[in-house]
């Protein structure tokens, strides 16, 4: 009598739980990527950056010399007049 | 209008991941079938019905990541380009990799569809551009993935590529040994 090569018993044989790990493994990733996206959700070093996001990170210079320059402006536009001739008169004129 | 704006970029990232992660189980499933690499997993059956299977779950993954580029302002990838690659002014060839990739995978799920109405050989060239769908769904990851530099995201990336690597590496040393048998004289 010869033993015959007996294969051996695969781990899951329920197509069942064969699925339930493949779902497992898909949402696990993807549960876990949108917790990690939602606490990080600007990252600097990444490979490729929006253009926009670049723009509105950098203040313009330029706006605080309008500003300084507009105030000057108001300033001179409230000093000027009463330079007309005093008309008082005394018992003397 | 913040919350929705990383709503959706959030949402952009978590499904292109899940759906990375689908279709490499995919892919490893499908060419398990051939090597019987998943034999100490699971039977031969098994292994089919969960290759089915993840369509299910690959599909709506995938969608909900080109839809969400779809509402991305930063992305700004219109319908058109789900069409003709290589449009967008952001991320040109990276974005237009996942184009290429999403294209190719509808070609698969057509020809999957039709199989009826396909011979063998037909069916088999065009189940094989699955190969070179997940090489480009790859490399967009890799491209234009904003998450690489995080250890785990990048690990969990490179995981999948070398996981399909490597079992196509053994189908291919399983098809090269095949040939020589065959040739050498009796």
């Amino acid at each position: 009598m010869t033993d015959r090569p007996r294969r051996r018993r695969p781990l899951i044989t329920s197509t069942l739980a064969l699925r339930v790990l493949a779902s497992a493994i898909t949402l696990s990733s993807f549960g876990g990527m949108t917790v990690f996206a939602s606490e990080n959700l600007h990252a600097s070093n990444a490979p490729l950056q929006p253009a926009a996001a670049v723009a509105t990170a950098t203040p313009a210079p330029t706006t605080a010399t309008t500003v300084t320059t507009s105030r000057t402006t108001t300033t001179q536009r409230t000093v000027t007049t009463t330079s007309t001739a005093a008309l008082t008169r005394t018992k003397q004129s | 209008m913040t919350l929705n704006t990383d709503l959706i970029w959030i949402l952009a990232r978590s499904t292109g991941v899940g759906s990375l992660v689908a279709l490499t189980l995919s892919v490893l499933t499908g060419i398990a079938l051939r090597t019987g690499t998943f034999a100490w997993l699971s039977h031969n059956r098994g292994v089919r019905v969960v290759h089915g299977f993840l369509t299910v779950l690959w599909i709506p993954l995938g969608l909900a990541h080109v839809i969400a580029l779809l509402f991305d302002r930063y992305a700004q990838v219109g319908l058109l380009d789900l069409v003709i690659p290589f449009g967008v002014s952001y991320g040109r060839f990276a974005v237009g990799l996942g184009t290429i990739s999403a294209q190719l995978i509808v070609v698969v799920l057509v020809s999957t569809w039709m199989r009826s109405s396909l011979t063998l050989g037909q069916w088999q060239a065009f189940h094989r551009l699955s190969y070179v769908a997940f090489v480009a769904a790859f490399a967009h990851g890799i491209l234009s993935g904003t998450d690489l530099a995080n250890p785990v995201v990048a690990a969990l990336a490179w995981i999948t590529a070398a996981a399909v690597g490597l079992v196509a590496l053994g189908r291919l040393t399983r098809i090269r040994l095949a040939q020589k048998s065959t040739a050498r004289p009796a």
